[in-house]
Order: structure tokens, then sequence, then C-alpha cells
């Protein structure tokens, strides 16, 4: 009997050893941080518009800053425009005229939404690059160094304290070495500008990816680029990403163009393919035999999708395995050139300018999308609006009335984003009003 | 004429009496009148004394009579004194030589009233008992002599001194009868005082080496226990010292005197209390009392003493022990102990020799556990060669060296859980005792009770903390080894399953991937377990004394384990509780059990009640060293049955595999089965609480998230308890074979000894090949540059913000008041709850900061700012555009630094928070380990009975 006892107790034993590890905790992953702890409203802010010393020729530059409308305070002062500072809703014009680029500074709730642009305009043509707030990492796809397609590189260094710059260029056939022609350890005092062509930089090279990095400090940056055909000169800014993504949208693609290039470019150490996608007013569209393309690892990708879709604006969206940077260039008869820019979804109002005849171009993320956009003159009063309804995947344009200084786009439903054309011809994004700061998730901890 | 008259004084001493007798008929001298004083014998000596020595000169005295009222007694029975009388006082112990009583009256001259014999040993007879004694600052009686020295003459020279014993002593009639014994010194120190009133009285005490007389000193040795003596000889003794000391020293310096016994009477308390002898302290503490709390009879002795006195205190001095003696005393002290443990080595050679072939015994009699655990002696590597368990401990340490080729060079180990060791133990003593910390914003957090026996350890090398965390962790594997080995030998008394199990215990910590992540709770537990398994496994001995030190020692193991790992306070409860229910010898005496439970947990006590106040009780299931979680990946059921509670750095699930199946196989064996259900019980206790802890949500108290627990000593245990199955079941299984037919289980169990041994073999070469593994490395204690930490050691308030991650996963901060966080000092740190202000600051930082934020940066303390490779782009665009703070240099590539324009404003983070009470409770806890630690030790041999 006693054995029977204890055969029985041995095989409860062991019932219960097997129960118990069945019952194993799993995943024993910490939680994943905490989502941040909000946003904090911006209460004061910096924006630096470039500055060439060489003005293309027969155009006219101006500045245009302002602090977009809404429901937010007018408290506060946007400095920068000599003479002038510009109330909630207004814009003020500086002629760029003197050798500095324009530096505008907002403190107080004026600093929440604050934007401005650089506008280069002439018969028939228009370059606009918006004045970006100083940060530590830019990156220029679409750049040249040859005598046809040639960009040049301006910095500005706003902060107070010195900056120090490395610059690292990708090509069709692989990095290049900028170092030896200083790109690296580029210091800029506070306040300093710089202008660098990239001939002088990087070996004669048609495709160029330019990254600026700042290992100290922040700098404002901008490349302006200029191509030549035997008809003419096109100039325009190119287009400009923080960081690398694996999804990126490029919005602000003419209707009408002579060619169309997409440039891929992979700053990673491995290869990668790359999807594409078209978003035309018709939903979403894959362009024939170029679905997909792979990007060596630190070099340019190029795709012709001159024959993708023609007669409409539309926007393009890639999706990598690895992060890539990416622009689309189209050539107009003129010549002109324009370059699609990465925009980001709109979480909030965005804000684009109105220079000359412009179209806004907004696009929809998978999911039906809905925004209202509002065109404002320049004394902040609303002269046009528009409510733009799309279907997944698709986009729509809309001709913004010639008095308007600039267009504000407020999302309501889905994920929008988009661009403005100006003369059919070259793009701006749509750029998110920086209104509040995300304030990341803090913890202590070694 | 010379008259001398013999006063005998015996009790229960018919033992020596005869003798005695004898050697006073043989005197050359012969006395001329032999009076005895038996003071209640109950042993007939009055009966011997009478048949001797007649009738008449037997007078009888009251057993409690003390030996100055036995001596007045016979006085009082002789005629009236004649001039150049003389009385010679002999015990019941001292046989005079024939020639004793000549020799003195030779030697007395005038103004000499005291002479006493060179008092040899009885029955040895030429060892050196006293050549005239004299008293030391502390009451201690000194002879001049070396302990047990022979007589060769060498002190044959006749002087004055301070005292004569009794035994032997010839005084003058007149002197012994105005000056007389003291009746409050009723057997010790009756002839120091008298000798000492005598010298103040301005007579000459002589020692007389010639005159030899054997002394059985009964008393003193304890041998003899008479009522005046009764059982605390010891507390007889002092209080006759301290009494001495008080009434005879000099008037001004009494103050300094009654100070001094005062403080050397509470040290020797402490120095009893540390060698176990609990008796002998209180016996100190009684005569300390019952002298200083009756400070009457110190005035009146003192009153006494003075009127007889006719010289000064200054003359009599010279007689005295010379000052440095006590010293002196100290010092021999202190080399005896040296000596001692010289010995012990050598005793236990000799016990290795005796026991000579088998190499290890049977448990048969109770010899001396050391002796018992070592292999025999025959030379280091003869032994080496010859005896497999030096051999496969050899192999363990040489694996073990192999295993840390990585882990060579400068730095301090650490990684993963493991912060990198303090400069010296001293800043392990001082975190532990200090109420406040000077870490981050500044805590008053109690630091873990683990800090106690690191600090201990580290003292005992020297002060050098990096190495006891070495040892630890490079050389886990042969020390658990080795205690596994020890427990499991006793507990199957065969070496070759202990030898085996040893070793696969030893790889538990390793293959867990305890080391690897440096799981320091982890790995000191498993080193510690199987110890505590050994004093547990004595708390149901049959010999009370047995259980009662073996509660001790559990408690006291106990408490260190829970100390690195509180956890395993909650499994030796759960343990303890099922064996008051199933093991039926545990319940016939329940309370050692109990007491090694509760005083465990109680020891603990400080720590919890300021840990449950500080940080919150979720304190209680982390272990020693930081969470580390990222390390632990997914748990499964295989995980949790091989012992495996973390991804990183763990063995692969398989190299344990056949231990759990042997484990589970070893339930077939009946003979071995209670046993063999009892330690699965154990393993059960283990894996339950693996899986309650898997899946409860804490928080942790320093970061403020909910961090997944470490499960490393549940399933410790659990493994150490498979290893007892398989190596209790392997006991003998050839003999439990052999009598069979062959059958289908011999194959079976060949199979499963063939899986083990090469599961052990495997994780042997798996241990040699990934070392310590790839997390744990030696590295500088921080990556912030020297200049800052320089700076803020200097002057806390000039702390170092230490900046990690991004925007997009968070940013983690840790303020620096030195060169970083070692051992221990996770521990100590302030919770999140009072780190909200840097928190506060570093949001701003990494999000919108204002020129307002510099200044707060200098208001909570901190003068540097740096980030680690790599840096948060905005944060460093942030910092860099910052007004008030400039780029410094970071030194490391990819990092950097910023340093805050202008000086700290005061420390903001140190607003004179007082440590409150605990230093006090601190203070407790070390008198109960103290204490613990006397009462775990073992039971002192008391040479005075040998």
């Amino acid at each position: 009997m006693r054995g029977a006892a204890g055969a029985g107790a041995a095989l409860a034993v062991l019932l219960a050893a097997a129960g118990l590890s069945l019952l194993a905790p799993g995943s024993q992953q910490p939680d994943p941080a905490p989502p941040a702890s909000g946003r904090v409203p911006v209460t004061s802010a910096v924006l630096g518009c470039p500055q060439l010393t060489a003005v293309p020729p027969r155009l006219t530059s101006s500045f245009t800053l302002g602090s977009a409308a809404g429901d937010l305070g007018g408290t506060g002062a946007v400095t920068g425009a000599p003479g002038s500072s510009p109330a909630r809703g207004e814009t003020a014009e500086v002629a760029a005229d003197s050798e500095e680029g324009l530096a505008v500074t907002a403190e107080g709730e004026l600093a929440q939404g604050l934007f401005g642009w650089r506008a280069d305009s002439g018969p028939g043509r228009v370059a606009v690059v918006p004045c970006g707030a100083p940060r530590a990492s830019w990156w220029f796809p679409g750049a040249g160094a040859t005598v046809d397609h040639t960009s040049v590189l301006t910095l500005a260094n706003l902060d107070q304290t010195p900056a120090v710059v490395d610059i690292r260029a990708l090509s069709i056939d692989g990095p290049l070495d900028a170092g030896a022609a200083g790109g690296t350890g580029l210091t800029l005092a506070p306040g300093e500008r710089t202008e660098l062509p990239l001939a002088d930089l990087l070996p004669s090279t048609d495709e160029v990816t330019l990254q600026v990095e700042a290992d100290r400090g922040r700098v404002v940056a901008a490349v302006l680029d200029t191509v030549t055909e035997p008809d003419g000169v096109g100039v325009e800014w190119l287009p400009s990403l923080e960081e690398p993504a694996r999804d990126l949208r490029l919005a602000g693609v003419p209707g009408r163009a002579v060619s169309r290039t997409l440039l891929v470019s992979n700053p990673t150490e491995r290869a990668t393919l790359v999807r594409i996608e078209i978003a035309g007013s018709s939903g979403r569209l894959v362009p024939a035999g170029v679905e997909e393309v792979s990007v060596e690892a630190g070099s340019i990708a190029t795709v012709d999708l001159t024959d993708a879709v023609r007669g409409e604006p539309y926007a393009v969206r890639l999706r990598s395995q690895r992060p890539v940077v990416a622009t689309l260039r189209s050539l107009t008869a003129g010549p002109e050139v324009g370059y699609a820019a990465p925009v980001t979804v709109l979480d909030g109002a965005g804000v684009v300018p109105v220079v000359g005849a412009t179209q806004l171009q907004l696009a929809a993320g998978g999911q039906i999308t809905r925004a209202t956009a509002r065109a404002v003159s320049a004394s902040g009063e609303e002269v046009g609006s528009f409510r733009f309804s799309l279907g997944a995947s698709s986009s729509a344009t809309w001709r913004v009335p010639r008095r308007a200084a600039y267009v504000v786009v407020e999302p309501t439903q889905g994920r929008a984003y988009g661009a403005a054309v100006y003369a059919g011809r070259s793009g701006h994004p749509v750029v998110e009003l920086s209104v509040d700061v995300r304030v990341p998730s803090v913890r202590p901890g070694g | 004429m010379t008259t001398v008259t013999v006063l005998l004084v015996s009790h229960d001493g018919s033992r020596w009496l005869p003798a005695v007798l004898a050697g006073l008929a043989r005197q050359t001298r012969p006395a001329d009148r032999v009076v005895a004083v038996d003071t209640g014998s109950g042993d007939g000596s009055a009966d011997l004394l009478r048949g001797r020595l007649g009738q008449d000169a037997v007078v009888l005295g009251r057993p409690e009579a003390s030996y100055a009222d036995s001596v007045r007694q016979g006085l009082a029975t002789l005629p009236a004194p004649v001039e150049d009388e003389w009385v010679w006082l002999l015990h019941d112990d001292s046989n005079p030589a024939p020639t004793a009583l000549e020799h003195l009256l030779e030697a007395a001259a005038p103004g000499v009233a005291v002479l006493g014999p060179k008092l040899r040993e009885w029955p040895s007879l030429r060892r050196l008992l006293e050549v005239g004694v004299t008293i030391s600052g502390t009451g201690r009686r000194e002879t001049g002599l070396e302990r047990g020295e022979y007589d060769q003459g060498q002190h044959d020279r006749i002087r004055d001194v301070l005292a004569v014993n009794t035994a032997g002593m010839l005084v003058r009639r007149s002197v012994l009868e105005e000056i007389g014994f003291d009746p409050r010194l009723p057997v010790f120190n009756t002839d120091l005082d008298f000798g000492w009133r005598v010298a103040r009285a301005g007579h000459r005490t002589i020692v007389v080496p010639d005159a030899v007389v054997f002394h059985a000193e009964a008393a003193h040795r304890g041998i003899r226990r008479t009522d005046l003596t009764g059982r605390h000889f010891h507390r007889a003794e002092r209080q006759a010292a301290l009494y001495t000391l008080l009434v005879n020293g000099s008037t001004p310096g009494l103050p300094w005197r009654l100070l001094r016994l005062l403080v050397g009477s509470l040290l020797r308390i402490l120095g009893f209390l540390l060698v176990r002898s609990p008796g002998e302290a209180y016996d100190e503490l009684v005569a300390l009392a019952s002298t200083y709390l009756r400070p009457h009879r110190i005035i009146s002795g003192r009153r006494a003493r003075s009127r007889t006195a006719t010289v000064s205190h200054g003359d009599v001095k010279h007689l005295l022990a010379p000052t440095w003696l006590p010293y002196r005393h100290g010092l021999d002290f202190v080399s005896d102990v040296a000596a001692a443990v010289v010995n012990q080595v050598g005793d236990l050679t000799e016990a290795r020799r005796a026991r000579g072939a088998p190499v290890v015994p049977a448990e048969t009699g109770p010899v001396d556990e050391e002796s018992e655990s070592l292999a025999p002696d025959s030379g280091a590597l003869a032994r080496l060669l010859t005896n497999p368990i030096a051999g496969v401990f050899a192999v363990l340490v040489v694996l073990a060296f192999v295993g840390m080729r990585d882990h060579v060079g400068d730095g301090m180990l650490s990684g993963g859980a493991l912060l990198p060791a303090p400069d010296a133990a001293g800043h392990w003593w001082s975190t532990y005792v200090s109420g406040r910390h000077d870490l981050g914003v500044g805590s008053t957090g109690p630091a873990a009770p683990y800090l106690l026996p690191l600090a201990v350890a580290g003292t005992l090398f020297v002060g050098k903390a990096w190495l006891v965390v070495d040892l630890i962790f490079l050389f886990a594997v042969p020390l658990a080894s080795w205690g596994a080995f020890r427990f499991l030998r006793r507990l199957t008394g065969s070496w070759v399953p202990a030898l085996l199990g040893g070793v696969a215990y030893g790889l538990v910590p390793v293959l867990s991937g305890a080391v690897a992540q440096g799981r320091l709770g982890t790995v000191v537990a498993a080193l510690l377990l199987p110890w505590l398994a050994q004093a547990a496994s004595f708390l149901v001995h049959p010999s009370a004394d047995r259980r009662w030190r073996a509660a001790f020692r559990t408690a006291l193991l106990l408490f260190v384990v829970a100390a690195f790992a509180p956890v395993a306070w909650i499994i030796a409860a759960l343990a303890t509780v099922l064996a008051l229910v199933l093991l039926p010898e545990a319940r016939r005496h329940p309370a050692p059990v109990l007491t090694g439970l509760g005083l465990g947990g109680a020891l603990l006590l400080p720590w919890l009640v300021l840990t449950w106040a500080h940080h919150g009780v979720a304190s209680y299931l982390f272990e020693a060293g930081r969470p580390a979680s990222d390390l632990m990946g997914d748990l499964g059921p295989f995980d949790l049955l091989t012992g495996r509670p973390g991804e990183v750095g763990s063995a692969p699930v398989w190299l344990s595999a056949a231990l759990v199946l042997g484990a589970a196989a070893a339930l077939a064996r009946r003979d071995t089965r209670p046993r063999v259900l009892a330690a699965w019980v154990l393993a059960l206790v283990g894996l339950a609480v693996a899986v309650v802890l898997g899946r409860v949500e804490v928080t942790d108290p320093i970061t403020g998230v909910v961090e997944p627990i470490w499960l490393g000593l549940p399933l410790v245990v659990a493994q150490g308890a498979f290893v007892v199955i398989l190596a209790v079941v392997a006991t003998g299984i050839r003999d439990t074979f052999a009598g069979r037919a062959f059958g289908w289980r011999q194959p079976v169990v060949a199979a499963l000894g063939v899986g083990v041994i090469a599961s052990l073999l495997g994780g042997l070469g798996w241990w040699a090949v990934t070392g310590a593994g790839d997390e744990l490395d030696r590295r500088g204690v921080t990556s912030v540059p020297e200049f800052m930490t320089d700076a803020a050691r200097a002057e806390p308030a000039r702390g170092i913000l230490v900046v990690r991650g991004d925007q997009a996963d968070g940013f983690r901060h840790v303020l620096l008041r030195d060169r970083g966080l070692r051992v221990g000092d996770d521990s100590a740190f302030p919770t999140a709850e009072e780190q909200e202000p840097v928190s506060a600051l570093v949001t701003t930082l990494a999000s919108a900061p204002t020129a307002a934020t510099s200044e707060s940066l200098l208001d909570a303390g901190v003068q540097y700012v740096y980030a680690p490779r790599p840096v948060d782009p905005r944060l460093a665009g942030n910092l860099d555009s910052l007004s008030g703070l400039v780029p410094a240099s970071a030194l490391a590539r990819g990092a950097r630094a910023w340093q805050v324009d202008g000086s700290p404003v005061g420390r903001g983070y140190a607003d004179g928070r007082s440590g409150g009470i605990h230093p006090w409770l601190v203070a407790a806890q070390l008198l109960a380990i103290v204490v613990t630690v006397v009462f775990a030790a073992p039971t002192r041999r008391r040479v005075r009975d040998r």
C-alpha cells in the first residue's frame, strides 16, 4: 500500500511540475517606453532664410514671414523683418537684397505657427524655399556637380555657439569623398554664413545626394540647383529631409513635364528594394515596369517616370526596406526644373506659400481623407477656401486665388499630405505648422 | 627561639591530604605545631586529619567560611603568641618539599614579614606555578612566568615581591593577626590583597625559591567547586580582582581606575560573547555590577586599609606589575590565536593522514567537520594526481581561468545587471551605515542589506572590493560546486554522486545565464544555497545543542541569501510550512526550524521597514543589481524546468534536459522515494514561486517603470533540488541492480546516467567556450570624462547629468555626484518620484528649453550635461542653442557634453534631510548579527576543563 501511495505522490509531483511549467510567464520584455507625456506649446522659435551672394539672373528675390492664423494667441513678437513686425495672420515681405540671410525669431504666442519662405521669381518662373529651423541634420537629394548641373550649398549658424559641420555625399557609384576639399570639420562661428559650390567640393558628378550633419551645434542649410539646357538655365531650391525614412511621400509633381526622374538614395550600408506607388486623381497606381527599384548601399538609383502618368499632378509614395532619401526631378519646357519634395502626413494644420499662379495639391493616405484649405492674404484676411474630399490614395488640386499670400491646410479626417505647385513647374511642400512640441518620455535609469 | 605553627586549611581534600601530611612529616625542620581547619568537607577529610594529627589539632569550620575566617579560626586555637613566632599556611593540595620550611626560615630576616616558597605544579612537579605574584592594572594575577614554564633554576633568586601564595606562605604571627586576610575575598586574591596591605604596613614580602611547594591549584582550575567558589569561579575571580584593585589603589588614581576597569570589563564581555562564552560574559557582567553597585564595600575596605598603612602608595608601586604588561598580554593573545590557527591546520593534516586510505569515510562519529571534508594528505601534486576530488576541482579552477580569458585587464567587471565594484570596501560600509546618500537628487533610502556581507568580504580582502566581485563571478562554478559537493556528500554519504552533483550544481549559475547577465543576487545566492541547505539539515538533528546551533546558522545564512535575493525568504517560508506539515521529524522539534526562518527574516528588519517606507514593498521582489530586464526575453515551459530565467547569456535548454528527465525518472526508485519526493516538493516550490513572480506586474521604484522580475533564485532552487534528487538516487544504484535479473530497467537507467554525464560534460564545455559571456566585461567605471567626475567628486553639487535615449523611445537620465554608480548604489538611489525634478528638467531639455533652463540646472546641482553616443540630434541641438550652456569636451567619439555656465548655487538636492532612525536600526541589526554569529559558532572547548 505504501508503494502505491508513493507512486501516487510521485505522479502528483510530476503533474504539478508539468502544470507549473506550462504557466510560464511568456514574454519577459519590459513595457515599451510609455507614450509621450503630451505636448507643450512652442514659446520661442527661430527660422533661417537662405541667402546667396549671386542671386540667379533675371530673378527678384524676397523673404516673406508670418505667423499663421488659427485659434492661436497673438501676444509676443516676430522679429527679423526690418521695420515691421507682423501680427497674427499677417505676413511681412522683405527684399532679399542684403548679403546676409534673414534670421526670423519669434517669442511668445506668435512663435506658434511661425513660418517664412524665400521666393525667387521672374517672368514665367519661380523658385520657392521654406525658411528652416536650425537643426543638426539635413539631406538634399537631387544635387549635381557638373558644368550642366550644379548646386550651391548655403549654410548659416544662427545660434550663439559655434557649429561644426561635416558634409557627405552619395553618387550613383557610391559615397563620394568631400573631406579632401574641406567638407568635414567645417566650423561656423556664431552668426556666420557660408556658401559652398559643390563643384569645388566634389569630383565631377551628375547626381549627388548631399548630407549636412552638424557634429556640434545646429545650422540652417539650403541648396540652390541650376540645370543648364541648350535653350536656357533652370533654377530651383532642392527639397530637404531631416532623416532618411523607410516610407516617403513625394508631393508636388507638376502635371506637364518633358522628363520626370525619380532619384532614390540609400545611405545605409546594405542594398535595399524600394516599391513605388503613384497617387493620382483617380487613386493608387503602380507604374508599369518600375514597381520596384533596387538601390545599392551608399548609392543613388534613378528611375524614369516620364511616361508613368501624363497630364495631371500627382504624388509618389516610396516604401523601402531601409531608410532612403528621394526626390523627383521634373524638367519642363522653358527650361525649368522642379523637384517634388518629400512631405509628411499632416498631424495638424499646415501652411504653404502662395507665389504667383499656385496650385495646391493634396493627396490622401490609405483611407478617405478630408481637409479644408483656406487662402489668406498678406493682411490676414481669408480670401478663399476649398474643401478637399479625397478617396483612399488619391489626390486633388485647388487653384489658389492670386490675392492670397499663403494657404492654411487643416486636415479633418484621414491622412492628408500635399504640396503647392508654382507656375505649373516647381513645388513646395505643405509644411506642418510648428505649434507645439512633443514631450518625450523621460525616466530615471542608467 | 623560632616557633613555627603549621596552619592547614582543608576542604574536600582527601585526594591530596595523605601526600600533604606525608610531606609535612618529612620536613627537615619539623613544625612545632600543626593545626588543621576543615571547613565541612564531605569526603572524610576531617577524619583523615584527626587520624594523622590527633583529635585536638583539627578544628571544624563552617562550609561557607572564607579562607580568612578559617585562618582566624585556626589562629584562635593557638596559645598566646611568643616572640619570633611564625605561621606556615598550607592548603590541602599543597605538598611541601622536605627542605621547604628549613629554607624559608633561613631566609627570614628582620623586616621580612612574609616568605613564600616556589610553587610547582602537582603532579607534573617540574612546571612552575608561582615564584611570587603581583597584580596588573587590569586585575590580572601576574606571576611573571611563561605558561607551563619548566623549572630549570631560572628564577632561583630571593627577591622582594608584592605577595606570595597562601599555599606555603610563612608569615609572622603578629603580622598575620594584625593585618589578617580580608573576609570579603573568600578565595581569590586573598594572598595578593594581604601582600599589598603588608607592603603598605611597611613589611617586606620575599620569595624563597629554594623552598619548594607542590600545588595542585585546585580551586583556580575549577577542578574543585567549593561552596565558596560556587559554580561561577570566573565571577568570583573577577569580583576579587576588581575589589582588590579598587580598595588597595591610591586615592588620586581611583577615578581613572574605576573607568579603566569598567571599559576593560565591557571589552572582556564583548570578547567572551565573540568566542561564544555567554556564561563567562555573564559572570564578568555580574562581577562588574556587584562591585560597582556596592560602593560601600569599597569605601569601608579602603578605610580599613588606611588604618594599617604606614608607607605611601609610591613606596609599593615597584612591586606592582608594570603598566605595559596588559598590552603585552594582548599581543600574546593575538599571536596565540595565530598559532592556534596554524595548529588547527596542522591538526587537520594529521587527521587526514590518520584517516589514510579510504578517501571518504562513512559517517560515523562526531568527526571534526573541516578535517572530514578534506582529502587525504599526501603532498599537493600527488594528491592532485591520485585524488579524483582534488582533480575535479583543479579542472574546475582551470576552466574558470579559461573562461575569464576575455575578462582580464583594466577596469571593473560590470555589465548587464552588475554595476562596477567600488574602489574600496569602505564605500560599501559607508553606504550601508549612512542614512543619506549623495546620489542623484540625494536619497535617504536604505542601502540594500547585501552591502553588509559584501563589505565584510571586501574588508577581508584588504578593501579590494573588485576582487570580491571578480571571485564571485569568475569563480562561481568551482565555489558553487564546492558547497554542493560538501552538502551532497553529507546527504548521500557517497563521494561519486556528490562530486558529480557538485559539478552539476556548480554549472547552474553559468548555464542559467546568471553569471553572464551580471546577476549578483542569483550568483551569490547560488553559492550559499548548499551551505544553507546543510545548516538547515541539522535543524532536525537528535542533539538539541546541534539543533539550536543549526537554527542560528540557518538564520544567518538565510539572512545573507535573502539579503542578495529577498525572494529566498519567501521560498524558505513556504518550504518551512511544507516541512512542518509533511516531515514528522520537523514537527517534533519545530522551535529551531521556526527560529531559523524567523530570525533570518528578523535580521533583515531594518531594511524591510525602511524600504517599505521609502521604496515600497515592490523592492522586496528585486534581487541585488539593476533590473536589466532587456536581457530577459521570453520564458517558456522548458526554460522554467531547465532553469533558464533569461535569454541573454544562458545555455541551450537541451543541455539541462537530462537533469530534468533524470529527476523525473528518479521517482521510480522506491527506497529513496521519500527523500526524492521531499526534494521534488522543494523544486515545485521554486517553480511555483517563479510562475507567480513571472506574472505579477511590479513597478521598479527607482526607474518608475513596470519591470518583469528576474526569476533567477527560484529557478536555481528548483535546479538545486533536481541535482539533490539525482545525487540521492544515484547513490548505491549499482548495488540495487546488482541483485536483479537483467531487464528493461538497466538499459533505461544506464541511458539516463550517460545522458546526465554527457550533459555535465556538455555544460562544462559550453562554459569553457562562452566563459562569462559578452554582456559582462571589464570596463571603466563610466564613460563620463574624468575632469567632470573629478569636479563632482571634489564638490558633489557640481553633478553630471547623464542623458541617454532618443525622442522616439524616450530618454533615461542619471545624475552623478561621483565617478558613477557602483555595486549597491542602485539600491540606495532616490526613487523615480524623488527624481521627478530632474526628469522634468530633462524633459524640458529634450523638448523646448528656455533661457531659464540653465538656471534650473544650476539649482538642481548640475554642472555638466553628458550624452553618450548615440546622441539624439534634437537634444543636442537644444543644448547647443541654449544660452548658459557651453559645449565641453566629451572625449569619447560620438558623445556630447556641455558645461553649465556658473557654479551650482548651493546643494539644492541636499535639503538637510537627516538619516533619522537609520543609524540606530543598523546598529541594532549589527548587534543582532554578532549575537547570531556567536550562537551559531561551534561550542568553545573549555580549556580549563580539560
